[in-house]
């Protein structure tokens, strides 16, 4: 090949591009490829050859790998697949991580997308759909279809694992204000300190809330039945009736009838199951 | 298996190695191709959930000519390689020196799953034996940290609470007991269901510790 400047600049050019794109996998390669690509006509004149298009398909190939490897084609299910991930995560702790709004709203938006392609695979067929003569579009639809429940799938199961974490947080006698964090506004900081930390906003969507109050009441309502026993209270047998308590939490004045420090036991479990007092000795 | 089993769920999200029968001009982005006709005979690896109900389906095709072939699935479906020959192999060299977790978390429920799907009788056979001989070592791994524990139970003050406790109890096993880095190699590798075992198993072998220790007490 005649020594023209040009064409050994470009092919080094493109060398390195080759490198470049193979070894880090990323855009530039890309880059210089198309900076290669315009000088291309110049270069195909130069040399008369073929060696251009056989370079081009090379790199093409090779470019199409990169991108395989790369970009792995996000599929549906999989941001229900995360969403369940986290109520994995949530199973193994023992407070309630932040409610996905983003991610349930991803997940719901993803579900309407697939009816919406499902519709309009449908429509030419006008009611007359038949899966044995059209069965790529059957089987497109079964996809979709598939998806849609998976996603709903996700979604139930999600929000089934963080309404258990809630009932059992009822039972346990925590209180919606450590939970829902900011919502009641920073005067009540000493309560949400402790479970928040960071937490600006409220660790549960408001309809979790609400069901948060509503299970509370119902769980009252089932206690009421019987006033002489306390259900969820704790099992263990008390050493003592009374015991010796700090206050932790400003809870106003309480006057109990034996005192404020040296109390009867049942008449500060409640509290001591809020965290207002700790239990000495 | 319940429908809101969360592990059941992330079972179903394992990928299986998928060939399409039939041509489908849609799905092309399944095999990172959006825009192009799935070709039949494109190997892909779909996600269980997908498989299933995919290779379970019938096309509903009337072949006039072949009526033995007038009814195909719309894909055909291998082994994962987490259940390959290879691992299959090695399991029966040595159940216990197979990390089943670098084959899947949820190695046994996508093996049944499998099962179910397909008639492996050689598998069957293999992954009872495997289980057997491995939870004797998980149960045994579980005693030794419960019964050297009782010395540090104090110092964590049981302050680890609920079911987070099995990571912990791990490290605590490397770390104090000398059962060395075979012993912890061994329980990294436990799969899902293998892990719930281990934690059954420590747990109860401490509340009974802890148990006895109260009854002595008073």
């Amino acid at each position: 090949m005649p020594a023209i400047p040009g064409v050994s600049v470009c092919q080094n050019l493109y060398l390195i591009a080759c490198r470049m794109g193979v070894r880090s996998g990323n855009w530039l390669g890309v880059g210089i490829w198309q900076a290669y690509g315009s000088l291309l006509p110049h270069h195909h004149q130069l040399s008369g050859a073929l060696v251009a298009g056989e370079d081009k398909e090379v790199f093409l190939s090779i470019r199409k790998r990169q991108i395989s490897q790369l970009e792995k084609m996000p599929m549906y299910g999989d941001l229900g697949n995360k969403l369940v991930q986290h109520a994995k995560r949530t199973q193994n702790l023992s407070h309630l991580p932040p409610y996905q709004t983003e991610l349930v709203r991803a997940v719901a938006r993803e579900i309407r997308d697939l009816d919406k392609d499902v519709a309009s695979l449908l429509e030419p067929f006008q009611g007359s759909f038949d899966p044995s003569t059209e069965q790529a579009t059957a089987c497109t639809l079964l996809v979709n279809h598939l998806s849609m429940r998976r996603n709903k799938r996700c979604l139930l199961a999600y929000h089934r694992t963080r309404t258990d974490k809630l009932e059992e947080l009822v039972w346990n006698g925590a209180d919606i204000l450590d939970l829902a964090g900011q919502t009641t506004g920073a005067p009540k900081g000493g309560a949400t300190d402790g479970n928040e930390g960071s937490g600006t906003t409220s660790s549960l969507s408001p309809q979790e809330e609400d069901y948060f109050r509503q299970f509370g009441d119902l769980l009252a309502l089932y206690k009421g039945q019987w006033t002489d026993i306390d259900l969820t209270g704790s099992l263990e047998p008390p050493r003592d009736l009374f015991i010796d308590v700090r206050v932790l939490k400003d809870a106003g004045e309480i006057q109990t009838e034996y005192g404020q420090f040296y109390v009867r036991q049942g008449d500060v479990e409640r509290l001591i199951a809020q965290g207002y007092l700790q239990k000495l000795g | 298996m319940s429908y809101y089993d969360i592990d059941a769920i992330l079972t179903d999200a394992e990928k299986i190695p998928c060939t399409f029968q039939i041509d489908v001009p849609d799905l092309g982005y399944l095999d990172n191709q959006p825009g192009h006709t799935l070709k039949a005979g494109s190997r892909v690896a779909l996600p269980i959930w997908l498989a299933e109900m995919l290779a379970i389906a019938n096309t509903g095709a009337v072949d006039m000519d072949d009526p033995s072939q007038s009814s195909k699935s719309f894909i055909t479906f291998d082994l994962p390689s987490a259940l390959g020959n290879d691992v299959v192999q090695a399991l029966k060299a040595d159940p216990r020196s197979v990390p089943l977790r670098d084959q899947s978390a949820h190695f046994y429920a996508l093996a049944t799953h499998m099962m179910e799907l397909s008639e492996e009788p050689e598998l069957s056979a293999v992954l009872r034996k495997t289980f057997v001989s491995r939870a004797a070592e998980i149960a045994l791994h579980a005693r030794k940290v419960g019964g050297g524990g009782s010395s540090y139970h104090g110092r964590d003050g049981g302050g680890a609470g609920g079911k987070g406790k099995g990571k912990a109890t791990k490290e605590d096993n490397a770390s104090n007991l000398g059962v060395g880095g075979a012993g912890e190699e061994f329980l990294r590798g436990l799969d899902e269901w293998e892990r719930k075992l281990f934690r059954s198993a420590h747990d109860g072998t401490k509340a009974s510790k802890e148990w006895m220790e109260n009854v002595k007490k008073r």
